[in-house]
């Protein structure tokens, strides 16, 4: 089942003296992810950056999971990043990282700016069929975050889809569902993310 | 110490991860930190470890992802302490 996930970290909402503390980042990192952190790997990521860079992918893993398994719990530490490394296309740099959730393996694509983390999943390394966004926003209220990044999603759908009409509701499970010309779309799964400062997307087309 | 003490001491540990602070006041045992109070899930970790300083106890992993609603914070921080008794 095509599924979509996605995660923001504000950079300016975490706390890099907690960070660091080691009572924290064993809650965040399963014990051979500590290993990932390299310097020659990633030499100008600060380790807290390394950590929540961890954590928005364990969240977006997670969101794209959670769909076709609904009773599943978030745990960071059991979803445990296996590789990551450095990549570029024509967007930029970005970290792309194979994960294991439970049986199941997963594909992801990071960014870091100055300002935000920001994650996305996929079954596959192939990222060619996901979409995203991400945009600043001037309030960082819940109920302005969520319907600035609705905004946001629709005026791309629109432009994308021109001559349909498109809504958006909550499953019960509390993921998002496209409505397409009032019929639920669910062959075109969305994902959102809102944190501090800034809002986004991914979605499977 | 009983659940209605936790819960005081709790609602403490939450207000700093919610601007829904009014909401603290008529919270139960079912309301949801992500989904009511509208706690960012990148806070979770904050709102373990302000536990685990509150309460002097330590809250391994497969505790602290119980922690989904007040009910569940209260079970985990009620088992921890006996276990500390």
């Amino acid at each position: 089942m095509r599924s979509a996930g996605n995660d923001i970290v504000a950079l300016d909402k975490i706390d890099p003296g907690r960070s660091q503390h080691p009572g924290f980042y064993t809650k965040i990192l399963a014990g051979a992810e500590n290993a990932l952190y390299q310097d020659d790997l990633f030499p100008l990521l600060s380790f807290e950056h390394f950590l929540w860079l961890l954590w928005s992918i364990k969240e977006s893993v997670y969101k794209y999971a959670k769909r076709t398994c609904p009773g599943l719990v978030f745990s960071p530490t059991k979803i445990v990043v296996e590789s990551i490394a450095t990549s570029e296309d024509e967007t930029g740099l970005f970290y792309a990282a194979q994960v294991r959730a439970g049986s199941g393996v997963f594909h992801t694509r990071s960014f870091i700016t100055a300002d935000c983390i920001f994650s996305m999943a996929n079954h596959t390394n192939d990222f060619s069929e996901v979409t995203w966004g991400l945009h600043p926003i001037d309030n960082d209220g819940h109920e302005f975050q969520s319907r600035a990044v609705r905004v946001f999603l629709l005026q791309r759908l629109t432009t994308l889809f021109p001559d349909v009409y498109w809504e958006i509701e909550k499953s019960p499970e509390g993921y998002p569902i496209l409505l397409r010309d009032r019929q639920p779309c669910h062959h075109i799964p969305v994902s959102f993310a809102h944190h501090g400062h800034f809002v986004g997307y991914s979605l499977a087309l | 110490m009983d659940r209605q003490e936790i819960l005081e001491e709790l609602k403490k540990v939450l207000a700093p991860h919610t601007e829904k602070k009014e909401l603290l006041d008529s919270i139960n045992d079912q309301t949801d930190l992500i989904q009511d109070l509208k706690i960012n899930s990148a806070n979770l970790v904050d709102i373990v470890i302000d536990a685990e300083a509150k309460y002097n106890i330590e809250i391994d992993v497969d505790s602290a992802e119980k922690m989904v609603n007040v009910g569940n914070c209260i079970d985990v921080i009620e088992e921890k302490l006996k276990q500390k008794a």
